[in-house]
């Protein structure tokens, strides 16, 4: 196969379900975190996923790094499968794929200085001597936008915004291939949200890494992706170019969140037609289209059978919607 | 003898909150100062830390403790609220003004029934008995648009979302009937969707009643939305404070240009770079005079770093800089 051109990471029928307490004599309950997802990421692409909040998209980052093990389904990773390996044999990937966490709190160890916390995967997995690790360290650092003496402080001593940019350091300190970027700007204000933008987009272009970037706020997805996937309990409802899926939503549920937003110089209170009701169980999920209790447009059909994921789009600009209006 | 215009129901007059921290003592609120007419909402905007919470928590008195509100006046109806007694502002507290908090779980007492806690608090703050107050919540749960709200007065906090506990909230501070309401981020931890719909019950309830109301947001587009009068806060003291169409189509101070123009648009030309205003927010502590702005912005001259602007400007444009912009 060819390598340049097969994508960097292939999710396969990806499915991540936790089981929920119950007594021993009643039927075993799942929660469908993530539920049959698909997609692909190509090299030096960013894939954007946005949705609500508990609609799965951090467990499906997750699931697909290998850190949470999936109930079912397969992961590709540049064309080899990642989901049977064992965790010795998935050490050399591990350095391929990293994370960034979504609080820059709680995601930096107070005890380690930032020298430590960036330097911790070449300790981890053995890569070079002292001096050159100290090196790397130090490149990193410069990179991200933060000065060399910052190395010997601790964590508390930084604001978010700085915080975050060491997150980012550490998370290519192993040169990796892909990153999951889970939320990494939402717990930031927007002056400094803007300079982590930035940064990340100035280093998918610098050394051509892709991203699966996670977030809420769909106008920082579009900003920074080349697709979108929306989420909706588990599953990816809709997904294609970032400028086709903002100018042309196909799913009423994208239409609803793109209408939410509020939007600069423009008032829209007693204008606008919010959505009704709240987010199905996951654990009981509805009959047919999860989404059919909330949608304005559900038809008889959407309470009784689930809508096979569709191209509306064309063969080169594809655009993949999970309904059946389209 | 204190003088005040009729129509204004609330009038901050240059607050000022002090903390006296080991790094020595610090200003978070400074010299801040506001109008509001009954039926208008003014929002109050800023990134975390510039006060803005500080700013709401004043004019009910509640600044916590070390805090201490130094001078300034927050005068409710003409009458000055700060030199109240403990007892005489308790009677305002509630019934009065209104205030919803951002974090609907702590606010929420977990160990009470929702039906509960809302009747008690509705009943002491009306006087009205227990049987009465009842009514009351289930009325004003359904103006916020809780589905089944006879059956949510049984559940416990822990057992609502965050959207319907927002709600709970909104409802119990609308319930008494306040003349103002302070609202301090009430929809930021919630999705989008559950966003739009409660900002449209307030609002609704709000243009009803004709209710002066302060919405305090870090969110520009929510604030854009629902506000008719902004005030824009940077470190403690306000830099720009305008009608919401003047503000957002012609800002002037380079904070609040900086500002709308690092927010993401959706539709704008994506994958490009984002404008940001470089550097971070100066500590309290580490202010040295001057404008509190300078050291980020481009277009700051030596004056800047010498002495600090006054909020000044007409037509309700106020601006607090040497060099306001002029954008088209």
């Amino acid at each position: 196969m060819n390598k340049q051109n097969s994508p960097l990471v292939k999710v396969h029928n990806l499915k991540k379900y936790y089981p929920v307490k119950r007594l021993f004599w009643q039927k075993k309950v799942f929660l469908r975190a993530v539920d049959d997802v698909s997609f692909e990421i190509q090299r030096g692409e960013t894939y954007g996923l946005v949705g609500e909040s508990g609609c799965g998209k951090s467990t499906l980052g997750r699931a697909l790094l290998q850190l949470s093990k999936p109930s079912a389904g397969k992961v590709f990773f540049e064309g080899k499968e990642v989901t049977s390996l064992k965790r010795s044999q998935l050490m050399p990937y591990r350095q391929h794929m990293q994370i960034i966490f979504q609080d820059p709190y709680s995601s930096l160890n107070p005890r380690m200085s930032v020298l430590q916390i960036i330097r911790e995967p070449l300790d981890t997995h053995k890569i070079g001597t002292k001096a050159q690790r100290l090196k790397k360290v130090e490149t990193l650092i410069e990179l991200v936008g933060l000065p060399k003496h910052s190395l010997a402080r601790y964590p508390h001593e930084f604001s978010g915004g700085q915080r975050q940019r060491i997150g980012i350091a550490r998370a290519l300190t192993l040169n990796p291939r892909f990153i999951v970027a889970d939320e990494p700007v939402s717990a930031l204000d927007v002056s400094v949200q803007a300079q982590v933008l930035n940064l990340i987009s100035d280093l998918r272009q610098e050394l051509g890494i892709s991203f699966l970037f996670i977030a809420h706020d769909l106008a920082v997805v579009q900003h920074i992706s080349h697709r979108v996937g929306v989420m909706y309990m588990g599953k990816i409802i809709e997904e294609a170019r970032a400028a086709d899926i903002y100018r042309n939503p196909k799913h009423p549920y994208t239409q609803a969140l793109l209408a939410a937003i509020p939007k600069i110089g423009q008032r829209k209170v007693g204008l606008r037609k919010a959505l009704t009701g709240e987010v199905s169980s996951p654990i009981n999920p509805p009959s047919g289209c999860s989404f059919h209790p909330r949608c304005p447009h559900a038809m008889d059909i959407c309470r009784r059978l689930e809508p096979q994921r569709i191209n509306a789009g064309s063969q080169n600009k594809p655009h993949f919607v999970q309904c059946h209006l389209n | 003898m204190k003088t005040i215009s009729e129509q204004n129901i609330l009038e901050v007059r240059k607050i000022k909150v002090n903390f006296n921290t080991d790094q020595g003592s610090v200003y978070p609120v400074d010299d801040v100062s506001f109008n509001l007419k009954a039926g208008d909402v003014l929002g109050i905007v800023g990134e975390s830390g510039c006060g803005k919470t500080l700013t709401a928590l004043s004019c009910l008195n509640l600044v916590p403790y070390p805090g201490v509100i130094r001078s300034g006046e927050v005068l409710f109806k003409g009458e000055d609220i700060l030199s109240f007694p403990e007892k005489k502002i308790r009677k305002i507290r509630g019934s009065k003004i209104a205030m919803v908090f951002q974090e609907s779980m702590t606010a929420l007492n977990p160990v009470y029934r929702i039906g509960y806690q809302m009747a008690s608090v509705i009943s002491r703050n009306k006087n009205i008995s227990k049987k009465q107050a009842n009514k009351l919540v289930v009325d004003s749960l359904v103006a916020m648009g809780v589905p089944g709200a006879e059956e949510r007065l049984r559940d416990f906090p822990h057992q609502l979302s965050g959207g319907m506990r927002q709600r709970v909230l909104i409802a119990l501070a609308l319930a008494c009937e306040p003349e103002l309401l302070i609202a301090d981020e009430p929809t930021t931890a919630l999705d989008v969707t559950t966003q739009s719909m409660i900002l449209e019950s307030i609002g609704n309830i709000q243009s009803k009643k004709k209710m002066a109301t302060i919405f305090v947001s870090h969110d520009l587009g929510v604030v854009s939305d629902f506000c008719d009068s902004v005030l824009v806060m940077y470190c403690g003291r306000v830099v720009e404070k305008a009608s919401t169409s003047k503000l957002f189509s012609s800002p002037r101070h380079p904070y609040t240009i900086g500002l709308l123009q690092s927010i993401p648009q959706i539709h704008q030309h994506s994958l490009s770079k984002l404008p940001t205003i470089e550097g971070s927010v100066p500590s309290l502590t580490e202010l040295q005079g001057g404008c509190r702005f300078a050291n980020r912005c481009t277009y700051a001259r030596s004056q800047c770093f010498q002495s600090e602007p006054d909020l000044q400007g007409h037509n309700g444009h106020e601006v607090a800089c040497f060099f306001p912009q002029e954008i088209k």
